[in-house]
């Protein structure tokens, strides 16, 4: 019997597998990863996308309904700094419009394989960080050289 | 720096008396800077469980050194310590504009010059001039020859029976966006602010007419 993600994992899975496959169509060699320290071990470019908060609101006064409101993180590591502000745009202009949220399920025996469902639309209430993340220039890890950051405030409609 | 600009709306019937205006403007002003000053307060209480509750391993409970008259805290302490030092209350009461400044960065700069990798997360070389983390190891081994390009002993038996350490991260560290978790929080805190003032609610006596 396939194990289904919950809601949580499921925004952050379809913002990976949205901008992945986008990335994928539109560049060339940018890599794609869950999380921030595997962005260490591929080549460079490499966007790590994470979900980092969740905030829990009552729909409306004596509701037990929950609207969520899911903070994305999303890393770039470039190579140059031009291309670290193409793909800040890039990934701006992508997020700007929503995406699909899918509900995800595995199957016993194959984690590794993930089925999607399309199952509603994720919409980009706020783009509430978008900045370079100056480390310096001396001495400064290669990866860490050419960093932009951009969080996003996302919800499930 | 966060900058609060507050816009003063003032809903009447009739005509009200031109004192009447300044008088309500003033109250305001008088009664939005303790709230700032409480805001400061909650938001750095806040940000201290923050940093703390993410944690990923112990460090040390006793103050290091004073330097240059700032007084320091345990260095589990150390990185909230010089963010509360540095943030302040402006106000310009004339354009009646405030700014609540959470952490300078040349003070950061130079008491916690790590804020930058905690936040932000990469990966820290010897190179970087951060020089290291002062923190435990799990298995407390004594510094050795061994570990000379990963780790730097400082000085024995600070922290109690465990001995203390510089070390140099051999991994990225993971990015903790204590900035990001302090801008929601304010934003939070000050969305919260209701004027309380003597003019506030419905005026008990009815306007000249």
């Amino acid at each position: 019997m396939p194990s289904y993600f919950r809601e949580s994992r499921n925004v952050e899975l379809s913002i990976i597998y949205y901008l992945e496959t986008s990335i994928a169509a539109d560049w060339t060699g940018v890599a794609v990863v869950k999380r921030f320290q595997d962005a260490y071990k591929v080549p460079l470019p490499v966007i790590a996308i994470s979900l980092s908060d969740t905030v829990n609101n009552r729909k409306e006064v004596g509701s037990t309904s929950l609207i969520n409101d899911y903070y994305v993180s999303i890393d770039i590591f470039a190579k140059s700094d031009g291309q670290r502000l193409d793909l800040a745009d890039y990934i701006i202009d992508k997020m700007k419009d929503g995406c699909i949220y899918y509900t995800h399920s595995q199957t016993p025996g194959s984690p590794d394989t993930l089925t999607r469902a399309n199952a509603g639309f994720i919409h980009i209430n706020r783009f509430s960080m978008n900045h370079k993340i100056d480390l310096g220039d001396e001495g400064v890890d290669t990866y860490d050289r050419f960093r932009h950051y951009i969080e996003l405030t996302t919800r499930k409609v | 720096m966060v900058g609060v600009s507050a816009k003063l709306l003032l809903k009447t019937s009739g005509k009200q008396p031109k004192l009447w205006f300044t008088e309500v403007k003033q109250d305001f002003q008088n009664s939005l800077e303790p709230e700032l000053k409480k805001v400061k307060e909650r938001v750095l209480d806040e940000l201290r469980r923050f940093i703390n509750s993410n944690r990923a391993r112990p460090s040390g409970q006793y103050p290091g050194p004073n330097i240059d008259g700032f007084k320091r805290l345990a260095p589990r302490e150390n990185l909230y310590n010089v963010i509360a030092a540095s943030s302040e209350i402006k106000a310009d009461n004339d354009k009646g504009r405030y700014q609540l400044g959470i952490g300078n960065v040349d003070f950061l700069n130079k008491f916690a010059p790590y804020w930058k990798f905690v936040n932000d997360g990469g990966m820290i070389g010897g190179k970087t001039g951060i020089g290291g983390f002062m923190g435990y190891f799990g298995s407390g081994h004594r510094p050795s020859t061994t570990y000379r390009s990963k780790e730097m002993f400082t000085r024995a038996g600070m922290g109690g029976k465990k001995k203390m350490f510089l070390m140099i991260p051999q991994n990225p560290i993971t990015p903790l966006r204590y900035l990001s978790f302090l801008k929601k929080t304010f934003e939070r805190e000050i969305q919260g602010y209701n004027y309380g003032g003597k003019y506030s609610g419905v005026p008990k006596s009815k306007p000249k007419k």
